[in-house]
């Protein structure tokens, strides 16, 4: 589904991703890992888009198509999604209203019929059920005002909602506490499937424990220094990040 | 003022002399009505006047030669089919309609045949020659056409023929709001239009006026609306005033409207510019006394070459009185936008609270916005304050909108959008909330496209 070949990216002038290679198949999930400032948030970034990143070298196959060229509307209508480290609030769009438009240009990609108003809504609710929504938040400015554990139930919400094939978590659990944590892993867990592939990028390995992963890498200075099962995850919670960085550093030197 | 404008604005007044007398010698036996007195002194004051040049304070930001370049005759009516008429109407609301084509009245397309008992709706001169209003209507007149300073004010007053009486009883509570609904179109020659009205609503009467302006299609030639309200609010009367202009983007548009409040009186305005060349309009109220309550809204799109210019005046003369003022623009193209606020808050105004907010978003480099917060505060124990803001679309957010797969295009008229909901938001009559809602998203939606086909 996914092959990010010798991916390098700056922002701002300074490079950040020095060399990225990752093979994502459809059914499999993911989990990105690595210190703060490794650059995990922007290899979700630059999967999903993001404009000012500029792409040094390198491939992001999608689907079988080199998706650089392509904007980020375009590729989210192609089916990639990025749930946000810090969704942004946006005064005067409802979340409802929001997901119509959203919905509907991701159907309209996919050549499916336009859905009206009051499907919608029906689809909308019957989500929001899913990541434990309250109904009064979607009526409400989209995530103005919400609480940390609301904003991100609302992105599980937008992505349960899109359906999109290539779902990449940027930080999802930070900030949560452990209630609001399995309440979003669980709606991710529903979500799985054998057609679609998921990245969690995360900095803990406890949202680990509820949506488990099929690979474990491990991003250090802008490249996947190792990769692993799922319990590559639990030795970076027992020893953190420095064997890992000695590994590397290590590794350069010889 | 240079001696070259000096010369030009007589030769201009000229014009307008002349074209009085033109229009003078086409009357037969109306010569001794009172309303022809009045327009005759108008006529004379206007010689003794002068346009506003952009020296002026008030007229810093807008400078009225494009429109005064134009030699406008008097505009005549045109045949406007039921069917035309229905597209400018609001669908589902029941109103006493009054239509003018071109600032004609036209009877057979209105309809005010229901008018509940306590209201009437009379022209002018009717009201001039009335025994229960003429002295009402006379006094309000006749300040105009004789130490106005306006130019385009005493122009109204010397030209208006169609002008509009409308008196509310005392306790007369007006169901259906009253419409007067202009429709304009210049075929050949620049035509002046010049809608005239006068609203009396007595003591603890209701009334909601709308008043909107259209251009008959996108482009209706070159024509000038020079419209003049006044409304007196009598004590603890309600009033609701809708106005919508979308004029063709060829006309040109001067609104002056004037509010007296007495106590407890509440006067909300909500006001809509989308069209028009150049706008200009004066939205003024002076409170006659305590415990009145001043609510303005306005939204304004400025795109193209368009310019419009919202100036406000609340004068706080007594005390205990509320003002709230709101107004939000999109400025973009070459488009320049101006909103100056003044608020006067007198020495006995205590315990007054007043608060204006102005907000705007500039979308492109060549796009410009005036605003001018003005509180002049002379009593101690009051609440006002102000604020204006000019910024342009939050980045992040338009990155986030289009991530779920929203168009650049979509993305950043839904945001436009977001942006003025607070204002339409609060028109309490849902017909011309939504109406008006999607004027707005298709004003948006076509300004955005080019705006980003420009770019490309």
């Amino acid at each position: 589904m996914l092959s990010i070949k010798n991916l390098k990216v700056s922002v701002e002038g300074k490079q950040i991703l020095n060399g990225i290679n990752l093979e994502v198949k459809a059914g499999e999930v993911h989990a990105i890992m690595g210190p703060n400032g490794s650059g995990k948030s922007t290899l979700a970034h630059a999967i999903a888009g993001r404009e000012n990143y500029e792409v040094v070298e390198g491939h992001i196959i999608y689907k079988g198509k080199d998706i650089l060229e392509l904007s980020i509307d375009e590729r989210a209508r192609e089916g990639v999604f990025l749930a946000f480290q810090y969704p942004v609030e946006v005064p005067g769009v409802s979340t409802t209203n929001f997901l119509k438009h959203a919905l509907n240009a991701v159907r309209k990609q996919q050549g499916k019929e336009q859905m009206d108003a009051m499907e919608m809504l029906k689809l909308i609710k019957e989500k929001a059920k899913l990541v434990e929504t309250d109904e009064k938040l979607l009526s409400r400015s989209l995530n103005e005002g919400f609480s940390g554990g609301e904003k991100k139930r609302n992105e599980i919400l937008q992505m349960a909602v899109l359906e999109p094939q290539l779902a990449i978590l940027d930080e999802t659990d930070s900030g949560l506490d452990i209630d609001a944590l399995k309440v979003v892993a669980n709606g991710v867990n529903k979500l799985r499937s054998k057609n679609n592939a998921i990245i969690v990028v995360t900095h803990y390995q406890r949202l680990l424990n509820y949506i488990i992963p099929d690979f474990v890498h491990v991003l250090y200075q802008g490249k996947i220094v190792k990769s692993g099962g799922k319990e590559l995850a639990l030795k970076l919670e027992e020893q953190g990040y420095d064997w890992i960085k000695e590994e590397t550093e290590s590794f350069a030197t010889t | 003022m240079e001696a070259a404008t000096k010369e030009k604005y007589n030769d201009i007044k000229v014009w307008f002399n002349n074209l009085f007398e033109l229009s003078e010698s086409k009357l037969n036996g109306q010569k001794n009505y009172p309303i022809h007195a009045i327009r005759t002194t108008a006529i004379k004051h206007l010689q003794q006047i002068d346009f506003p040049t952009r020296s002026v304070e008030e007229w810093k930001y807008t400078s009225v030669t494009p429109l005064l370049q134009h030699d406008y005759k008097e505009a005549i009516p045109y045949k406007l089919s039921e069917k035309k008429l229905h597209y400018f109407k609001y669908k589902k609301l029941d109103t006493h309609l009054l239509v003018f084509v071109n600032g004609i009245f036209n009877e057979n397309l209105s309809h005010i045949e229901h008018l509940p008992k306590g209201v009437e709706i009379m022209n002018m001169g009717s009201a001039l020659t009335d025994k229960r209003f003429k002295h009402t209507a006379y006094v309000y007149l006749s300040k105009l056409a004789t130490t106005e300073q306006n130019a385009f004010i005493v122009i109204n007053t010397a030209f208006a023929k169609n002008g509009i009486f409308v008196y509310v009883s005392p306790h007369t509570v007006v169901e259906k709001p009253i419409h007067l609904l202009h429709i304009g179109s210049a075929k050949k020659d620049p035509l002046m239009i010049t809608p005239q009205c006068l609203i009396l609503a007595e003591d603890n009467s209701e009334l909601s006026l709308i008043e909107t302006y259209h251009g008959s299609s996108d482009n209706s030639g070159i024509y000038f609306t020079n419209a003049v309200n006044q409304f007196i609010a009598g004590k603890n009367a309600h009033i609701k005033h809708y106005r919508l202009q979308n004029e063709s983007e060829t006309a040109f548009h001067i609104n002056n409207t004037q509010i007296i409040q007495e106590r407890d009186s509440v006067y909300s305005s909500y006001a809509f510019d989308l069209g028009s060349n150049l706008v200009r309009n004066n939205l003024s109220s002076q409170l006659n006394g305590q415990g009145t309550s001043t609510n303005l809204h306005g939204v304004y799109l400025a795109h193209n070459k368009q310019h419009i210019d919202n100036h406000t005046f609340i004068d706080h003369a007594h005390a205990h009185c509320n003002s709230n003022e709101l107004y939000k623009g999109i400025i973009t193209d070459n488009a320049k936008g101006v909103f100056n606020g003044k608020i006067i808050v007198r020495q006995d105004a205590q315990k007054t609270n007043a608060f204006q907010q102005n907000n705007n978003l500039v979308l492109s480099k060549t796009a410009t916005m005036d605003s001018k917060p003005q509180l002049e505060i002379f009593a101690d124990d009051v609440k006002c304050s102000h604020g204006a803001t000019i910024g342009q679309l939050e980045e992040e957010a338009v990155y986030y909108l289009r991530s779920r797969g929203l168009s650049n295009e979509q993305a950043q008229s839904i945001l436009q959008h977001a942006f003025l909901k607070e204002v339409v938001d609060r028109i309490p009559l849902s017909p011309i909330r939504k109406s008006i809602d999607k004027l707005i998203v298709e004003k948006l939606t076509k300004s955005t496209a080019n705006a980003l086909n420009n770019l490309n």
